[in-house]
Protein backbone atom coordinates (compact mmCIF):
# COMPACT_ATOMS: atom_id res chain seq x y z
CA UNK A 1 0.00 0.00 0.00
CA UNK A 2 1.23 3.85 -0.85
CA UNK A 3 1.36 6.49 1.34
CA UNK A 4 -0.62 7.96 -0.74
CA UNK A 5 -3.47 5.66 -0.36
CA UNK A 6 -2.63 5.10 3.52
CA UNK A 7 -3.32 8.80 4.03
CA UNK A 8 -7.02 8.51 1.85
CA UNK A 9 -7.57 5.95 4.23
CA UNK A 10 -7.11 7.74 7.40
CA UNK A 11 -8.78 10.84 5.98
CA UNK A 12 -11.76 9.40 4.99
CA UNK A 13 -12.06 7.13 8.35
CA UNK A 14 -11.40 10.59 10.09
CA UNK A 15 -14.35 12.22 8.26
CA UNK A 16 -16.61 8.96 8.31
CA UNK A 17 -15.53 8.71 11.84
CA UNK A 18 -16.55 12.97 12.73
CA UNK A 19 -20.36 12.13 11.36
CA UNK A 20 -20.91 9.52 13.06
CA UNK A 21 -19.70 10.50 15.99
CA UNK A 22 -21.95 13.72 16.38
CA UNK A 23 -24.94 11.30 15.15
CA UNK A 24 -24.67 8.91 17.74
CA UNK A 25 -24.04 11.37 20.55
CA UNK A 26 -27.12 12.69 19.59
CA UNK A 27 -28.70 8.81 19.69
CA UNK A 28 -26.92 8.42 23.09
CA UNK A 29 -28.33 11.73 24.33
CA UNK A 30 -31.94 10.97 23.59
CA UNK A 31 -31.57 7.27 24.83
CA UNK A 32 -29.69 8.44 28.58
CA UNK A 33 -32.85 11.43 28.57
CA UNK A 34 -35.55 8.79 27.31
CA UNK A 35 -34.19 5.49 27.19
CA UNK A 36 -35.66 5.06 23.42
CA UNK A 37 -34.15 5.14 20.29
CA UNK A 38 -35.54 7.77 17.80
CA UNK A 39 -35.65 7.22 13.92
CA UNK A 40 -36.57 10.13 13.18
CA UNK A 41 -32.87 11.02 13.94
CA UNK A 42 -31.49 11.04 10.19
CA UNK A 43 -34.25 13.55 9.49
CA UNK A 44 -32.87 16.00 11.78
CA UNK A 45 -29.82 15.40 9.44
CA UNK A 46 -31.63 15.87 6.26
CA UNK A 47 -33.71 18.98 7.65
CA UNK A 48 -30.63 20.73 8.64
CA UNK A 49 -28.63 20.07 5.50
CA UNK A 50 -31.93 21.74 3.47
CA UNK A 51 -32.50 24.42 5.88
CA UNK A 52 -29.06 25.51 5.87
CA UNK A 53 -28.97 25.32 1.82
CA UNK A 54 -32.21 27.31 1.82
CA UNK A 55 -31.10 30.36 3.58
CA UNK A 56 -27.01 29.35 2.19
CA UNK A 57 -27.89 28.95 -1.80
CA UNK A 58 -31.69 29.70 -1.79
CA UNK A 59 -31.76 33.35 -0.46
CA UNK A 60 -27.71 33.51 -0.20
CA UNK A 61 -27.25 34.84 3.24
CA UNK A 62 -24.11 33.17 3.84
CA UNK A 63 -23.36 29.89 4.74
CA UNK A 64 -23.04 30.66 8.64
CA UNK A 65 -26.24 32.21 8.94
CA UNK A 66 -27.53 29.08 7.03
CA UNK A 67 -25.66 27.30 10.11
CA UNK A 68 -27.50 28.73 12.53
CA UNK A 69 -30.78 28.73 10.94
CA UNK A 70 -30.23 24.87 10.09
CA UNK A 71 -29.56 23.87 14.10
CA UNK A 72 -32.22 26.38 15.39
CA UNK A 73 -34.79 24.96 13.47
CA UNK A 74 -33.76 21.57 13.89
CA UNK A 75 -33.73 21.92 17.35
CA UNK A 76 -37.48 23.37 17.18
CA UNK A 77 -38.73 20.59 15.05
CA UNK A 78 -37.25 18.00 17.23
CA UNK A 79 -38.37 19.68 20.86
CA UNK A 80 -42.31 19.19 18.82
CA UNK A 81 -41.49 15.68 17.52
CA UNK A 82 -40.76 14.84 20.98
CA UNK A 83 -43.57 16.53 22.22
CA UNK A 84 -46.04 14.82 19.58
CA UNK A 85 -44.35 11.71 18.59
CA UNK A 86 -42.88 10.10 22.50
CA UNK A 87 -44.13 11.98 24.91
CA UNK A 88 -47.54 11.06 25.32
CA UNK A 89 -46.34 7.04 25.11
CA UNK A 90 -43.80 7.46 28.02
CA UNK A 91 -44.88 5.65 30.89
CA UNK A 92 -45.81 2.82 28.90
CA UNK A 93 -44.43 -0.66 29.23
CA UNK A 94 -43.88 -1.22 25.52
CA UNK A 95 -42.87 2.51 25.25
CA UNK A 96 -39.52 1.32 23.35
CA UNK A 97 -41.49 -0.23 20.79
CA UNK A 98 -44.07 2.18 20.27
CA UNK A 99 -41.40 4.82 19.95
CA UNK A 100 -40.00 2.60 16.99
CA UNK A 101 -43.05 3.04 15.21
CA UNK A 102 -43.96 6.78 16.18
CA UNK A 103 -40.51 8.25 15.08
CA UNK A 104 -40.48 6.08 12.06
CA UNK A 105 -43.88 7.68 10.77
CA UNK A 106 -42.20 11.17 12.08
CA UNK A 107 -39.16 10.54 9.82
CA UNK A 108 -41.63 9.21 6.89
CA UNK A 109 -43.63 12.34 6.94
CA UNK A 110 -40.54 14.96 7.87
CA UNK A 111 -39.08 13.49 4.53
CA UNK A 112 -41.86 13.47 2.28
CA UNK A 113 -42.26 17.04 3.37
CA UNK A 114 -38.91 17.97 2.46
CA UNK A 115 -39.27 16.63 -1.20
CA UNK A 116 -42.55 18.18 -1.28
CA UNK A 117 -40.69 21.58 0.20
CA UNK A 118 -37.47 21.02 -2.02
CA UNK A 119 -38.30 18.80 -4.57
CA UNK A 120 -35.89 15.74 -5.63
CA UNK A 121 -33.19 17.17 -7.43
CA UNK A 122 -30.01 17.02 -5.71
CA UNK A 123 -28.57 19.82 -3.89
CA UNK A 124 -25.39 20.53 -2.68
CA UNK A 125 -24.00 23.03 0.34
CA UNK A 126 -21.24 25.25 -0.01
CA UNK A 127 -17.71 23.60 1.70
CA UNK A 128 -17.14 24.54 5.12
CA UNK A 129 -13.75 26.60 4.14
CA UNK A 130 -12.69 26.44 0.38
CA UNK A 131 -8.80 24.79 -1.26
CA UNK A 132 -7.11 22.03 -0.09
CA UNK A 133 -4.73 21.57 2.97
CA UNK A 134 -1.85 19.17 2.83
CA UNK A 135 -1.29 17.35 5.63
CA UNK A 136 1.48 14.11 5.77
CA UNK A 137 1.14 14.27 1.83
CA UNK A 138 -2.41 13.93 1.58
CA UNK A 139 -4.28 16.37 -0.37
CA UNK A 140 -7.03 17.18 1.93
CA UNK A 141 -10.25 19.47 1.13
CA UNK A 142 -10.49 22.23 3.72
CA UNK A 143 -13.90 21.51 4.17
CA UNK A 144 -13.09 17.75 5.79
CA UNK A 145 -10.16 18.98 7.41
CA UNK A 146 -12.33 21.62 8.59
CA UNK A 147 -14.95 18.62 9.76
CA UNK A 148 -12.08 16.55 11.11
CA UNK A 149 -11.07 19.59 13.58
CA UNK A 150 -14.11 20.78 15.16
CA UNK A 151 -16.12 17.35 15.63
CA UNK A 152 -13.70 16.65 18.97
CA UNK A 153 -15.01 20.63 19.83
CA UNK A 154 -18.09 19.91 19.18
CA UNK A 155 -18.36 16.55 21.14
CA UNK A 156 -16.11 18.22 23.98
CA UNK A 157 -18.90 20.99 24.88
CA UNK A 158 -21.34 18.73 24.77
CA UNK A 159 -19.21 16.26 27.14
CA UNK A 160 -19.61 18.93 29.51
CA UNK A 161 -22.78 20.60 29.01
CA UNK A 162 -23.87 16.87 29.87
CA UNK A 163 -20.66 15.83 32.66
CA UNK A 164 -20.28 18.82 34.21
CA UNK A 165 -23.43 21.51 34.12
CA UNK A 166 -26.76 20.75 36.60
CA UNK A 167 -29.42 20.37 33.52
CA UNK A 168 -27.06 17.84 32.03
CA UNK A 169 -27.11 15.65 35.23
CA UNK A 170 -30.48 16.30 35.09
CA UNK A 171 -30.86 14.74 31.40
CA UNK A 172 -29.16 11.98 32.23
CA UNK A 173 -31.22 11.32 35.87
CA UNK A 174 -34.21 11.81 34.79
CA UNK A 175 -34.96 8.37 32.94
CA UNK A 176 -33.14 6.42 35.76
CA UNK A 177 -35.63 7.28 38.04
CA UNK A 178 -38.88 9.24 37.08
CA UNK A 179 -40.82 8.92 40.67
CA UNK A 180 -37.23 10.46 42.67
CA UNK A 181 -36.58 13.45 39.68
CA UNK A 182 -40.44 14.11 40.12
CA UNK A 183 -40.09 14.35 44.02
CA UNK A 184 -37.03 16.57 43.55
CA UNK A 185 -38.76 18.96 40.82
CA UNK A 186 -37.04 17.90 37.75
CA UNK A 187 -39.25 19.41 34.91
CA UNK A 188 -39.45 16.15 33.14
CA UNK A 189 -40.71 17.52 29.86
CA UNK A 190 -38.81 20.13 29.81
CA UNK A 191 -35.51 17.50 30.01
CA UNK A 192 -37.12 15.28 27.58
CA UNK A 193 -37.57 18.27 24.96
CA UNK A 194 -33.85 19.68 25.29
CA UNK A 195 -32.63 16.10 25.03
CA UNK A 196 -34.54 15.45 21.27
CA UNK A 197 -33.21 19.30 20.64
CA UNK A 198 -30.05 19.04 21.46
CA UNK A 199 -29.32 15.51 19.19
CA UNK A 200 -31.58 17.17 16.43
CA UNK A 201 -29.20 20.14 16.29
CA UNK A 202 -25.88 18.07 16.36
CA UNK A 203 -27.51 15.86 13.61
CA UNK A 204 -28.25 19.57 11.69
CA UNK A 205 -24.47 20.06 11.83
CA UNK A 206 -24.00 16.49 10.73
CA UNK A 207 -26.21 17.60 7.97
CA UNK A 208 -24.36 20.45 6.97
CA UNK A 209 -20.74 18.64 7.24
CA UNK A 210 -22.62 15.69 4.74
CA UNK A 211 -24.44 18.20 2.14
CA UNK A 212 -21.02 19.52 1.11
CA UNK A 213 -19.29 16.56 0.52
CA UNK A 214 -22.20 14.16 -1.07
CA UNK A 215 -25.28 15.50 -2.84
CA UNK A 216 -28.25 16.04 -0.80
CA UNK A 217 -31.68 14.27 -1.24
CA UNK A 218 -34.59 13.83 0.91
CA UNK A 219 -33.34 10.27 1.54
CA UNK A 220 -29.90 11.40 2.46
CA UNK A 221 -30.27 10.65 6.94
CA UNK A 222 -30.68 7.21 5.99
CA UNK A 223 -27.75 5.94 5.40
CA UNK A 224 -25.64 7.77 8.42
CA UNK A 225 -28.53 6.85 10.49
CA UNK A 226 -27.74 3.75 9.62
CA UNK A 227 -24.18 3.97 10.47
CA UNK A 228 -25.02 5.62 13.79
CA UNK A 229 -27.13 2.89 14.84
CA UNK A 230 -24.47 0.18 14.16
CA UNK A 231 -22.19 2.43 15.83
CA UNK A 232 -24.55 2.99 19.25
CA UNK A 233 -24.97 -0.95 19.48
CA UNK A 234 -21.03 -1.09 18.99
CA UNK A 235 -20.06 0.86 21.58
CA UNK A 236 -23.18 1.56 23.78
CA UNK A 237 -25.26 4.20 24.61
CA UNK A 238 -24.30 4.64 29.05
CA UNK A 239 -21.11 6.29 28.58
CA UNK A 240 -20.25 9.18 26.18
CA UNK A 241 -16.96 7.70 25.47
CA UNK A 242 -18.52 4.72 24.23
CA UNK A 243 -20.05 5.84 21.15
CA UNK A 244 -17.38 8.32 20.01
CA UNK A 245 -14.40 5.47 20.23
CA UNK A 246 -17.39 3.19 18.45
CA UNK A 247 -17.71 5.90 15.12
CA UNK A 248 -14.04 6.43 14.42
CA UNK A 249 -13.52 2.38 14.66
CA UNK A 250 -16.64 2.40 12.33
CA UNK A 251 -15.12 4.83 10.36
CA UNK A 252 -11.96 3.26 10.10
CA UNK A 253 -12.99 0.04 9.16
CA UNK A 254 -15.95 1.48 6.31
CA UNK A 255 -12.09 3.65 4.85
CA UNK A 256 -10.55 -0.11 4.66
CA UNK A 257 -13.34 -2.03 2.92
CA UNK A 258 -14.27 0.67 0.98
CA UNK A 259 -11.03 0.94 -0.56
CA UNK A 260 -9.87 -2.63 -0.08
CA UNK A 261 -13.15 -4.60 -1.41
CA UNK A 262 -15.13 -1.45 -2.50
CA UNK A 263 -18.14 0.63 -1.98
CA UNK A 264 -20.61 -1.91 -3.16
CA UNK A 265 -19.37 -4.45 -0.41
CA UNK A 266 -18.33 -2.28 2.56
CA UNK A 267 -22.59 -2.17 4.57
CA UNK A 268 -21.93 -5.85 4.17
CA UNK A 269 -18.64 -5.78 5.93
CA UNK A 270 -19.78 -3.39 8.25
CA UNK A 271 -22.24 -5.66 9.43
CA UNK A 272 -20.59 -8.69 9.46
CA UNK A 273 -18.00 -6.72 11.50
CA UNK A 274 -20.83 -5.71 14.15
CA UNK A 275 -22.48 -9.39 14.34
CA UNK A 276 -19.09 -10.96 14.89
CA UNK A 277 -17.97 -8.55 17.77
CA UNK A 278 -21.37 -9.08 19.32
CA UNK A 279 -21.43 -12.79 18.99
CA UNK A 280 -17.80 -12.59 21.15
CA UNK A 281 -19.35 -9.72 23.61
CA UNK A 282 -22.95 -9.50 23.53
CA UNK A 283 -22.05 -6.19 26.00
CA UNK A 284 -20.44 -4.50 23.13
CA UNK A 285 -17.09 -3.26 22.73
CA UNK A 286 -17.49 -0.51 25.74
CA UNK A 287 -19.34 -2.27 28.23
CA UNK A 288 -22.94 -1.31 26.52
CA UNK A 289 -25.67 -0.52 27.82
CA UNK A 290 -27.07 -1.39 31.15
CA UNK A 291 -30.94 -1.14 32.05
CA UNK B 1 -50.09 25.63 60.97
CA UNK B 2 -47.83 24.08 58.40
CA UNK B 3 -49.58 21.30 56.57
CA UNK B 4 -52.94 20.38 56.57
CA UNK B 5 -54.43 17.89 55.27
CA UNK B 6 -58.37 17.66 55.20
CA UNK B 7 -61.27 14.87 54.42
CA UNK B 8 -58.70 13.57 52.36
CA UNK B 9 -59.16 10.27 49.71
CA UNK B 10 -57.46 8.65 47.22
CA UNK B 11 -56.58 5.15 45.42
CA UNK B 12 -55.48 3.45 42.72
CA UNK B 13 -58.47 1.98 40.01
CA UNK B 14 -61.05 0.43 42.14
CA UNK B 15 -59.47 1.03 45.29
CA UNK B 16 -59.54 3.60 47.54
CA UNK B 17 -57.13 3.23 49.88
CA UNK B 18 -57.36 6.45 51.83
CA UNK B 19 -60.53 7.76 53.14
CA UNK B 20 -61.59 11.15 54.53
CA UNK B 21 -58.20 11.42 56.39
CA UNK B 22 -57.18 14.44 58.15
CA UNK B 23 -53.61 15.06 60.08
CA UNK B 24 -51.32 18.45 60.53
CA UNK B 25 -48.33 19.54 60.77
CA UNK B 26 -47.27 22.41 62.31
CA UNK B 27 -44.46 24.47 62.25
CA UNK B 28 -41.48 23.36 63.46
CA UNK B 29 -43.02 20.04 64.79
CA UNK B 30 -41.81 16.49 64.53
CA UNK B 31 -45.01 14.14 63.67
CA UNK B 32 -44.70 10.71 63.53
CA UNK B 33 -46.71 7.71 61.07
CA UNK B 34 -47.20 4.72 61.90
CA UNK B 35 -49.25 1.59 61.06
CA UNK B 36 -49.42 -2.04 59.82
CA UNK B 37 -48.16 -2.18 56.18
CA UNK B 38 -50.21 -1.76 53.26
CA UNK B 39 -52.63 0.72 55.17
CA UNK B 40 -52.33 4.17 53.21
CA UNK B 41 -49.04 5.28 54.94
CA UNK B 42 -47.30 5.60 51.37
CA UNK B 43 -50.30 6.51 49.74
CA UNK B 44 -50.65 9.72 51.67
CA UNK B 45 -47.48 10.69 51.55
CA UNK B 46 -47.53 10.30 47.65
CA UNK B 47 -50.95 12.05 47.31
CA UNK B 48 -49.92 14.99 49.45
CA UNK B 49 -46.58 15.50 46.93
CA UNK B 50 -48.90 15.42 44.26
CA UNK B 51 -47.69 11.60 42.82
CA UNK B 52 -51.22 10.21 43.62
CA UNK B 53 -53.73 12.59 42.40
CA UNK B 54 -56.34 13.12 45.48
CA UNK B 55 -60.02 11.66 44.92
CA UNK B 56 -61.67 13.98 47.86
CA UNK B 57 -61.23 16.55 51.12
CA UNK B 58 -57.66 19.09 50.37
CA UNK B 59 -54.42 19.21 51.06
CA UNK B 60 -52.89 22.85 52.02
CA UNK B 61 -49.44 23.93 52.49
CA UNK B 62 -48.35 26.90 54.15
CA UNK B 63 -51.23 28.68 52.94
CA UNK B 64 -51.55 27.64 49.48
CA UNK B 65 -53.56 24.64 48.09
CA UNK B 66 -51.97 22.10 46.87
CA UNK B 67 -54.53 19.07 46.66
CA UNK B 68 -54.33 19.27 42.69
CA UNK B 69 -50.73 20.46 42.31
CA UNK B 70 -48.16 19.12 40.23
CA UNK B 71 -44.95 17.56 42.49
CA UNK B 72 -42.65 20.27 40.83
CA UNK B 73 -45.01 22.94 42.28
CA UNK B 74 -45.16 21.66 45.49
CA UNK B 75 -41.19 20.59 45.35
CA UNK B 76 -40.93 24.98 44.68
CA UNK B 77 -42.90 25.66 47.93
CA UNK B 78 -40.45 23.62 49.78
CA UNK B 79 -42.39 20.93 50.73
CA UNK B 80 -39.77 17.54 49.89
CA UNK B 81 -40.63 14.05 49.99
CA UNK B 82 -37.87 11.27 50.22
CA UNK B 83 -39.61 8.14 49.13
CA UNK B 84 -39.54 4.75 50.52
CA UNK B 85 -36.32 3.00 49.39
CA UNK B 86 -35.35 5.98 47.46
CA UNK B 87 -32.53 4.45 44.48
CA UNK B 88 -32.10 7.72 43.10
CA UNK B 89 -29.92 7.90 40.11
CA UNK B 90 -27.50 4.73 40.03
CA UNK B 91 -25.44 6.50 36.87
CA UNK B 92 -25.07 9.61 38.81
CA UNK B 93 -22.73 10.62 40.94
CA UNK B 94 -23.14 11.78 45.02
CA UNK B 95 -22.44 14.91 43.74
CA UNK B 96 -24.23 15.20 41.33
CA UNK B 97 -27.58 14.38 43.17
CA UNK B 98 -26.66 16.67 45.76
CA UNK B 99 -26.38 19.53 42.73
CA UNK B 100 -29.72 17.97 41.17
CA UNK B 101 -31.22 18.58 44.85
CA UNK B 102 -30.47 22.15 44.46
CA UNK B 103 -32.53 22.30 41.23
CA UNK B 104 -35.37 24.34 42.45
CA UNK B 105 -34.38 28.28 42.15
CA UNK B 106 -34.83 29.30 45.86
CA UNK B 107 -32.25 26.68 47.20
CA UNK B 108 -29.51 27.46 44.95
CA UNK B 109 -28.85 30.78 46.40
CA UNK B 110 -27.06 28.79 49.02
CA UNK B 111 -26.36 25.68 47.76
CA UNK B 112 -23.04 25.32 48.77
CA UNK B 113 -23.64 26.05 52.81
CA UNK B 114 -26.46 23.28 52.31
CA UNK B 115 -24.12 21.10 50.69
CA UNK B 116 -21.12 21.77 53.70
CA UNK B 117 -24.32 21.25 56.30
CA UNK B 118 -25.10 17.86 54.66
CA UNK B 119 -21.75 16.89 54.26
CA UNK B 120 -21.45 17.90 57.90
CA UNK B 121 -24.24 15.94 58.94
CA UNK B 122 -23.18 12.47 56.92
CA UNK B 123 -19.72 12.28 56.81
CA UNK B 124 -20.00 9.68 54.45
CA UNK B 125 -21.07 11.50 51.41
CA UNK B 126 -18.19 13.97 51.51
CA UNK B 127 -16.04 10.69 51.55
CA UNK B 128 -18.07 9.68 48.71
CA UNK B 129 -18.84 12.95 46.32
CA UNK B 130 -17.06 11.47 43.24
CA UNK B 131 -18.70 8.24 43.46
CA UNK B 132 -21.61 6.45 41.91
CA UNK B 133 -24.17 5.90 43.66
CA UNK B 134 -25.05 2.41 42.44
CA UNK B 135 -21.72 1.66 44.31
CA UNK B 136 -23.05 2.91 47.68
CA UNK B 137 -24.41 0.78 50.55
CA UNK B 138 -28.37 0.86 51.55
CA UNK B 139 -27.40 3.19 54.53
CA UNK B 140 -25.60 5.60 52.55
CA UNK B 141 -28.19 5.51 49.55
CA UNK B 142 -30.47 6.60 52.46
CA UNK B 143 -28.38 9.20 53.88
CA UNK B 144 -27.78 10.87 50.21
CA UNK B 145 -31.57 10.35 49.61
CA UNK B 146 -32.01 13.06 53.01
CA UNK B 147 -28.76 14.78 51.87
CA UNK B 148 -30.72 15.60 48.48
CA UNK B 149 -33.92 16.36 50.32
CA UNK B 150 -31.39 19.21 52.47
CA UNK B 151 -30.12 20.38 49.22
CA UNK B 152 -33.91 22.08 48.29
CA UNK B 153 -34.17 23.97 51.37
CA UNK B 154 -36.90 21.99 52.51
CA UNK B 155 -39.82 24.02 54.86
CA UNK B 156 -41.53 20.38 55.37
CA UNK B 157 -39.43 17.36 55.03
CA UNK B 158 -41.34 14.17 54.49
CA UNK B 159 -39.48 10.83 55.05
CA UNK B 160 -40.54 7.48 54.23
CA UNK B 161 -39.35 4.71 56.75
CA UNK B 162 -35.75 5.99 56.40
CA UNK B 163 -34.51 3.03 58.12
CA UNK B 164 -36.10 0.28 56.41
CA UNK B 165 -33.60 -2.80 55.74
CA UNK B 166 -30.59 -1.23 57.38
CA UNK B 167 -28.46 -2.69 60.18
CA UNK B 168 -28.46 -1.83 63.23
CA UNK B 169 -25.50 0.40 63.49
CA UNK B 170 -26.63 2.67 60.58
CA UNK B 171 -29.39 2.75 61.95
CA UNK B 172 -28.51 4.35 65.18
CA UNK B 173 -26.75 6.59 62.84
CA UNK B 174 -29.73 7.70 61.06
CA UNK B 175 -31.71 8.22 63.66
CA UNK B 176 -28.91 10.63 65.37
CA UNK B 177 -29.45 12.53 62.26
CA UNK B 178 -32.93 12.77 62.02
CA UNK B 179 -32.89 13.67 65.37
CA UNK B 180 -30.27 16.51 65.02
CA UNK B 181 -32.45 17.80 62.36
CA UNK B 182 -35.54 18.17 64.18
CA UNK B 183 -33.89 19.70 67.18
CA UNK B 184 -32.39 22.58 64.61
CA UNK B 185 -36.68 23.40 63.83
CA UNK B 186 -36.92 21.70 60.54
CA UNK B 187 -40.53 20.37 60.52
CA UNK B 188 -40.85 16.61 59.17
CA UNK B 189 -43.45 14.23 58.72
CA UNK B 190 -41.69 10.49 59.46
CA UNK B 191 -43.17 7.13 58.76
CA UNK B 192 -41.79 4.56 60.81
CA UNK B 193 -42.34 0.66 61.84
CA UNK B 194 -39.78 1.08 64.74
CA UNK B 195 -42.28 2.73 67.31
CA UNK B 196 -39.30 3.19 69.80
CA UNK B 197 -36.95 4.66 66.92
CA UNK B 198 -40.16 7.14 66.14
CA UNK B 199 -41.20 7.71 69.93
CA UNK B 200 -37.19 9.48 70.43
CA UNK B 201 -37.42 11.65 67.26
CA UNK B 202 -41.34 12.48 67.02
CA UNK B 203 -42.89 14.05 69.96
CA UNK B 204 -46.62 13.35 68.24
CA UNK B 205 -47.74 9.90 66.97
CA UNK B 206 -50.32 9.35 64.55
CA UNK B 207 -51.50 5.90 63.79
CA UNK B 208 -53.19 4.91 60.59
CA UNK B 209 -55.66 1.98 60.24
CA UNK B 210 -57.24 1.13 57.04
CA UNK B 211 -57.08 4.25 55.25
CA UNK B 212 -58.22 6.76 58.45
CA UNK B 213 -56.39 8.32 61.10
CA UNK B 214 -57.25 6.09 64.30
CA UNK B 215 -55.03 7.15 66.92
CA UNK B 216 -53.38 10.47 68.20
CA UNK B 217 -51.28 11.47 71.05
CA UNK B 218 -48.35 12.23 72.37
CA UNK B 219 -45.30 9.69 71.86
CA UNK B 220 -44.71 9.38 75.68
CA UNK B 221 -48.54 8.27 76.44
CA UNK B 222 -48.50 5.75 73.57
CA UNK B 223 -48.72 2.28 74.81
CA UNK B 224 -46.48 0.41 73.13
CA UNK B 225 -48.51 -2.97 74.34
CA UNK B 226 -51.74 -1.40 72.97
CA UNK B 227 -50.31 -1.21 69.47
CA UNK B 228 -48.67 -4.70 69.47
CA UNK B 229 -52.48 -6.06 70.39
CA UNK B 230 -53.77 -3.71 67.27
CA UNK B 231 -50.79 -5.14 64.80
CA UNK B 232 -50.60 -8.91 66.03
CA UNK B 233 -54.15 -9.07 68.20
CA UNK B 234 -54.08 -10.70 71.72
CA UNK B 235 -51.03 -12.28 73.29
CA UNK B 236 -53.05 -14.45 75.08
Amino acid sequence: MSGDALATIVVSALVLGSLYAIMAVGLAVVWQALGIFNFAHGLFMTLGAYVAWQVASGASWGLWPGIAAAVAASAVVGAIACELLVRPFLGRKDVVLVAVITTLAGATLIENGVLLAWGGRPKQLPPLSTGTVDIFGAALSAHEATIVAITPLILLGVWLFLGRTRTGAALRAVAQNHEAAALMGLPAARLYALAFALAAGLAAIAGIFLGAIRFMSPAMGGDPLLKAMVVVIFGGVARFAGPVAAAYLIGLVEAVSTYAIGLYWTPSVLFLFMIGTLMLRPQGLFGGARR
Amino acid sequence: MLLEVSGLSAGYGGITVLHDLDLRVDAAETVGLFGPNGHGKTTLLKTISGLVPARGGSVRFAGTDITHAKPGRIVDLGLIHVPQGNLLFPDCTVAEALALGAWPGRARAREAANRARVEDLFPRLAERRRQKIHGLSGGERQMLAIGVALMAEPALLILDEPTLGLAPKVRGELAAAITALAAGGLAMLVVEQDLRFLGAVAPRLVLIDRGHVVLEAPSATIDEDAIMTRYFGDAA
